[in-house]
């Protein structure tokens, strides 16, 4: 081997352990470089947090929460960053050579291997190469790399920083852990729990820092929350809520409205609470100070429940059969039942029966909608004609509690009609009856007329004055029998056919012109009702309306039949059938009319009374007594007292800010249910406040949302336009 | 319109400072209305308003249409009657609709009167139709017998007159002693009766000349408290 | 040497013209005139500031002139004009004249008013009367409450709350105004028959916080009482709602308690008769039906049966026109002695509380309670009447003027106050002469 070759050779092994060196070293000094970043920001951080407790303490500034996170971490961690960055700007690239330098210094003999590691072997004249190389060689073999010369190396570009950086960290946990928790006691209540009291300083520490937690009732099957620091929580009724600080709870108290709730705990106390129906303030109080959690209830609402068939109301001709039931539920939470109810009620007049009825009931194991089909037998049900059946779906949502209301559909109702019903689904048959039969009579005796008229040229005079005196008689009978009616509707007298004269003293708005019946008493403008007059047009027949008494008008058809019969009867006295007919007629269409009018429908037009106030005015015996009347309660304008409320708040900020922070807590919690916008600008006062950032903007807000000045153009000539 | 037509209601003929008389213009009367719903029979007394009526011009000189109204729940129309009357055997399941009704109703300050046509604690119409008011408006508590309404015209010191109806055995076999009610702001909103007016009163008012006592006589007291409270 | 008259020439020249961008820019605050006189510029209302009345007061007590010429941009504050009027009655001669705007009087004019309702619930109304245009803003103690730009030559604002006082701010003037304790009488006495319309007025009435007192006949000497209705007077009621011919026998008590300061509110029922046609702003024209569906629109009030005021009295005041053709008289409203009468053409307004809108219980109340406000008694409306020397800082141009007399510039602007205004021109010319001695000497060196 040449001495070049050997050079070459040595130049190489060189290369190799100084390679290995360089990486050990960059390794070093990487470290060494995350170390001093971590180190300088660590106590940038320790120098912050102690200049933030001095300013807060010793200075009495209040410090907000952005200054806090500003000094305690934003600048430390910008500290940090600029150190690593110069590091990585202005780090000493390790190379070969200073690699070799570094080691040439710990091992002087060595001072070949710079030159090895420096120069190009092939450029040494072969001598001196391989020279060279024998030193170099002989004094890596004896020296070269030493491992514990390396570690050694590293310890040393460590140690400095990392003491610094465990120092640092541990002064940090220590702020953190004993100093901090007054600070952010202060923070947390701001102006809230301090009250000047330097002595409260050691006692705040347990009311600084808390933690709520919420769980949800287990039916909800929600999970539980964990919050730090929070002023108001928002959960579901009866969610249970435990508020945790820091500290003994020895001389803690607790209450909610006027209720005492009970502290616990030795190392950390707690609060244990029910989410009320309605919102609700937790304040826990150690001695002087104390600080205020918002319950903000969320409702569980009741299920949505859809019927969706039968889908109207019906009325059935038959008892046999089934119908379908069908329907859906929505809840917000789950769902745990979902059933029919279908009442039953079986009877008339005044005897009726019910019966409740629970079907088709389906288990719904939580899930949020659900739907349920089932099907109604009324042969099952033992239904009868006449019965009405009510339908509704009920929905029961998971809430455990046994008086929880269930949620229900729109009721359907189902009527059977009873036998006599089947030509209509009238339920009063009280009028029709009598009506129906002068109807079948009138149109009985029209016939027999009719025929009579036919047969008369070729039946005797003496034959057609009997025959036609019997059917008179018979249209009497009728006629009387529609009397009796229009007189038992008008006076409440069942006798027929007699009538009153005015002065008698008991006009029910009828009376007697030349046999017929007449609306009203005599007066100039009122016409005698003829059959003739009343032929033209039904709508005629209400031309004097305006004339007569009220009670007269809706039996104006009756009485229009009553005097055509009289007419008819009249030409039947006189054997004179052909005059007749037209009267019959007329008479039978106006019992239609009636008939029509009638006719009492179950969800349709009623037989209504018509009073005649004129004759009954002041008619009664008894006389009532003076009275006096309890004067109404005054309505409070809740904007009015809610502003009232905030400018007290508002000028009580700068005097007592506690004061003025639990009364805006209290507005803001009155104002939930009966003012939202206000309720929203207050959370903002508040939490301007909790940051102890300027409130004056928010402030603003709320008043402008509580005064609403209305604001008009012009100027009126009067004080208060 | 002629003199005697202005005369059905007294007074409205007037003198003024000069002595002159004056046609004052024609008042708003009162309209006894009777609401309908869809489910059951709110119909089930049809004589109880004429009957009513009779009694509310017998008695007194307030101006009252001769003939009652008949206004559907599911309607807003109900509104232009702020005393309504409701009546029925049947059960009551308000619609929707209904319900949004009735409480726009009770809210704006009218007075719903109920009568359990069955005089029938048990029966179908009371558990549902206490249900259903208590679901829109409220619960229903026990009206003192000493309210006010039972001497806003007549005094009745016993509270609610009894009815023959609940003398009798019909219905549930028992008198009760105090009607239900729904007060807001210290007003009766929603007036709940078990006595069975509707049987009692319903007859035609001309029957009233063969009975001793008119039982219909706390009908006035219901309209008087109704049109000044 | 001759570089270096020109560099003095370049020095001199930016030296001049730096002074007079300065004096532009900052003229002098107070300066001398000739005869004797100082000039005070630039003083606002915004801006009155210790500085201002230390000018002032420098100006007058220290530099011993023996008049002073102020130039304001917009109107000075009270204390300002207190103070100048102060030295004018001592004897110095105070003038002053618009510094900016050339239309002064007309921009700076604003006066406001303040009421306190007479409503059991309090409030106040503040009217101000600006120029069109001006953009105004209301604050009190507490900070800013609103902004109006006024388009109609005036503006007002109806405020819920306690009674307290108000800055009205123009951007050339700021006013300031309180409101006066309302009247400690709460009852109203109403006249009425029973219906429906007098038993929502009184709801309505009592849910707004007012007594009343009211007889309601059921039948002959059969009454029903509300309240404990007695003699009326202006020791007891704060106005009288007469809805009807029930009214009528009482006519000419009503007469005198309206003479003597009470409010009456009139309706088409009450009206209509000879009895209270002396007091009433107007006749009574036919009756129209409400406008179906109207009940609960934007205007509730067009769907209540309508009997338009007709025939106005000469002194009435036109509160309300109704929005149907021709936009007949609604509400009208005149004085009667001390007292105030108001006529109301809508009838039956409880159909607008339970057929209305969404909100229509509260409106009709709020519609009744404005009504009363309108008329009702305050007792403390004679002192407010006191005799006030000067128009104070409701009106602070007018109070300005009444001070110090009408500005010397009433028909112009000054033509030295705008001399004041621009650069000096010596200094300019000063600036060019050094610039071209300057150029002139380096071409005849021969320098570029």
């Amino acid at each position: 081997m040449s001495g070049a070759t050997a050079a070459f050779a040595g130049a190489a092994e060189i290369r190799d352990a100084m390679a290995r060196v360089r990486t050990y070293l960059r390794d070093t000094i990487i470290g060494h470089t995350l170390l001093l970043g971590a180190a300088t920001g660590v106590v940038a951080a320790v120098l912050g947090h102690a200049i933030s407790i001095f300013v807060a303490t010793a200075l009495a500034v209040e410090l907000s929460r952005t200054q806090l996170a500003l000094g305690h971490w934003v600048l430390p961690l910008m500290v940090a960053a600029a150190v690593l960055l110069w590091r990585v700007f202005n780090r000493d690239v390790i190379t070969p050579v200073r690699a070799a330098l570094w080691y040439e210094e710990r091992v002087p003999s060595a001072h070949a291997v710079v030159t090895l590691v420096e120069q190009s072997v092939n450029a040494l004249s072969p001598g001196v190469a391989s020279q060279l190389a024998r030193q170099a060689a002989i004094a890596a073999h004896e020296t070269l790399p030493a491992r514990a010369q390396l570690r050694s190396a590293r310890w040393k570009a460590w140690r400095v920083p990392a003491a610094v950086l465990l120092s640092a960290g541990i002064s940090l946990f220590a702020l953190r852990s004993w100093a901090m928790p007054t600070l952010q006691d202060n923070i947390n209540a701001n102006a809230a729990t301090s009250t000047g009291d330097a002595s409260a300083g050691a006692s705040s520490n347990r009311l600084g820092t808390w933690r709520v937690r919420v769980a949800p009732p287990s039916y909800a099957s929600r999970p539980a929350q964990s919050l730090t620091n929070v002023g108001s929580v928002r959960a579901l009724v009866g969610s249970r809520v435990v508020i945790e600080g820091d500290g003994d709870s020895q001389g803690l108290a607790a209450t909610m409205a006027d209720l005492s709730l009970s502290v616990s705990g030795s190392d950390s106390w707690q609060v244990n609470v029910t989410m009320p129906n309605t919102p609700a303030v937790v304040r826990v109080s150690d001695g002087d100070l104390s600080r205020v959690l918002t319950l903000i209830p969320q409702p569980d609402s009741l299920p949505q429940v859809q019927l969706l068939t039968p889908l109207r109301d019906s009325v059935y001709r038959d008892t046999a059969g089934s119908v379908q039931l069908s329907a859906s539920a929505q809840d917000d939470l789950g769902l745990r039942l979902l059933s029919f109810e279908v009442i039953l009620t079986s009877g008339a007049g005044e005897q009726y029966t019910a019966r409740t009825i629970t079907l088709g009931a389906k288990a719904v194991n939580g899930a949020r909608s659900a739907q349920a089909v089932h099907e109604l037998s009324f042969a099952v049900l033992k239904v009868a004609p006449g019965d009405v059946m009510h339908v509704r779906a009920l929905a029961r949502d998971l809430h455990p509690v046994s008086s929880r209301e269930a949620g229900v559909s729109e009721t359907r109702s189902l009527r059977f009609a009873r036998a006599d019903e089947y030509d209509s689904v009238a339920v009063e048959a009280a009028p029709p009856p009598v009506v129906d039969s002068s109807l079948l009579s009138q149109r009985m005796l029209l016939d027999l007329t009719e025929k009579l008229e036919s047969r008369r040229a070729r039946i005797a005079r003496e034959v057609l004055v009997v025959e036609s005196r019997r059917l008179a008689t018979e249209q009497a009978r009728i006629r009387r029998a529609v009397s009796a009616m229009v007189f038992q509707r008008v006076t409440g007298e069942g006798e027929s056919e007699h009538v009153h004269y005015e002065g008698d003293g008991h006009d029910h708005g009828l009376t007697a012109q030349a046999g017929k019946l007449v609306p009203g008493f005599g007066g100039g403008g009122v016409s005698v009702m003829t059959g003739a007059q009343a032929t033209g047009a039904s709508g005629q027949a209400n031309n004097n309306a305006t004339d007569e008494s009220a009670i007269v008008a809706i039996n104006r058809p009756l009485l229009e039949a009553y005097n055509a019969m009289w007419d008819a009867g009249r030409a039947l006295e006189l054997a004179d059938p052909r005059e007749a007919i037209p009267h019959m007629r007329l008479a039978l269409e106006a019992i239609q009319r009636a008939r029509a009018a009638e006719r009492i429908y179950l969800r349709g037009r009623v037989r209504l009374i018509v009073v005649d106030l004129a004759r009954v005015r002041l008619a009664g015996k008894d006389t009532g007594q003076d009275s006096r009347r309890r004067p109404g309660e005054r309505a409070l304008s809740v904007r009015d007292v809610y502003g009232n409320r905030l400018l007290r708040a508002a000028e009580q900020l700068v005097i007592d800010p506690v004061a003025a922070r639990d009364s805006l807590v209290a507005l803001r919690l009155d104002a939930l249910t009966d003012d939202a916008p206000l309720s929203a600008a207050l959370e903002l006062v508040l939490s301007a406040l909790q940051a102890g950032d300027d409130v004056t903007s928010p402030l603003v807000r709320a008043r402008r949302a509580l005064l609403r000045p209305v604001a008009g153009q012009g100027v009126s000539a009067w004080s208060v336009p | 319109m002629s003199a005697d037509r202005v005369r059905t209601s007294p007074g409205d003929v007037r003198g003024n400072a000069t002595g002159a008389l004056e046609l004052e213009p024609r008042r708003s009367p009162f309209v006894f209305a009777t609401a309908q719903y869809e489910s059951g029979d709110w119909d089930s007394a049809p004589s109880l308003a004429g009957n009513i009526i009779d009694t509310v011009a017998r008695y007194t000189s307030l101006a009252v249409e001769p003939q009652g109204a008949m206004v559907s729940l599911s309607s807003d129309d109900a509104l232009r009657y702020p005393l309504l009357f409701l009546t029925g055997h049947l059960p009551v399941r308000f619609t929707s609709q209904e319900g949004r009704v009735i409480q726009r109703y009770v809210e704006r300050g009218g007075l719903l009167f109920i009568d359990d046509h069955n005089h029938d604690i048990d029966g179908a119409f009371h558990k549902t139709a206490t249900e259903e008011i208590a679901r829109l408006v409220g619960p229903l508590q026990p009206l003192p017998n000493n309210h006010v309404l039972y001497s806003s015209f007549f005094t009745f010191v016993d509270g609610p007159p009894t009815t023959s109806h609940e003398l009798n055995g019909w219905g549930d076999n028992l008198v009760h002693e105090q009607l239900l009610a729904v007060t807001r702001n210290q007003r009766i909103s929603v007036l709940y009766s078990n006595k069975d007016y509707s049987s009692e009163w319903n007859f035609h008012p001309d029957n009233k000349r063969f009975m001793g006592v008119d039982p219909t006589r706390f009908a006035v007291n219901i309209i008087v408290y109704a049109l000044t409270h | 040497m001759r570089s270096r008259i020109e560099w003095a020439a370049r020095v001199v020249a930016l030296v001049a013209l730096g002074a007079a961008w300065w004096m532009w820019q900052f003229p002098p605050s107070v300066g001398r005139s000739a005869s004797n006189v100082a000039v005070l510029e630039t003083v606002s209302a915004e801006a009155e500031s210790d500085s201002v009345l230390t000018a002032i007061v420098n100006t007058l007590f220290t530099s011993g002139q023996s008049a002073l010429r102020l130039s304001v941009s917009s109107v000075p504050g009270q204390q300002t004009r207190a103070l100048l009027h102060a030295a004018q009655d001592a004897g110095w001669r105070v003038e002053w004249r618009s510094g900016v705007n050339a239309n002064f009087m007309a921009a700076n004019a604003i006066a406001v008013s303040a009421t306190a309702r007479t409503d059991p619930d309090g409030g106040t109304v503040i009217q101000v009367a600006a120029p069109t245009g001006t953009a105004l803003t209301l604050s009190d103690s507490l900070g800013w409450i609103d902004s109006v730009l006024v388009s109609d030559r005036g503006t007002y604002w109806n405020l819920s709350g306690d009674a307290r006082a108000f800055r009205v701010a123009s951007p050339f003037a700021v006013a300031t105004v309180g409101a006066s304790a309302q009247s400690p009488v709460k009852r109203i006495r109403l006249f009425a028959a029973t219906g429906w319309e007098s038993r929502f007025l009184l709801n309505a009435l009592e849910a707004a916080g007012w007594t009343v007192d009211a007889d309601f006949s059921i039948a002959p000497r059969v009454s029903v009482t509300a309240g404990s209705p007695t003699t009326i007077d202006t020791a007891r009621y704060a106005a009288v709602v007469a809805l009807d011919s029930s009214a009528w026998r009482q006519a000419a008590a009503i007469g005198r308690f309206v003479r003597s300061g009470g409010g009456l509110v009139l309706f088409p029922g009450s009206a209509r008769g000879a009895a209270l046609a002396p007091l009433r702003a107007g006749g009574v024209g036919s009756a129209l039906a409400g406008i179906p569906g109207a009940l609960r629109s934007a205007l509730p009030t067009e769907g209540l049966a309508f009997t338009p005021v007709t025939g106005l009295a000469s002194d009435a005041v036109v509160m309300a026109r109704s929005a149907r053709e021709g936009a007949p008289v609604a509400v009208a409203a005149r004085r009667v002695g001390a007292g105030r009468v108001i006529q109301i053409g809508f009838e039956q307004t409880w159909e607008w509380r339970m057929l209305g809108g969404d909100n229509a219980v509260l409106d009709h109340r709020d519609w009744w309670r404005s009504m009363l406000q309108r008329v009702a008694w305050s007792s403390v409306a004679a002192v407010e009447e006191r005799w006030m020397p000067l128009p104070g800082n409701a009106a602070p141009l007018a109070d300005l003027v009444a001070r110090l007399g009408p500005p010397a510039d009433a028909y112009g602007p000054d033509s030295e106050t705008l001399a004041n205004a621009a650069p000096p021109v010596w200094l300019l010319v000063v600036a060019l002469t050094a610039l071209l001695g300057e150029w002139w000497s380096r071409r005849l060196r021969g320098a570029v």
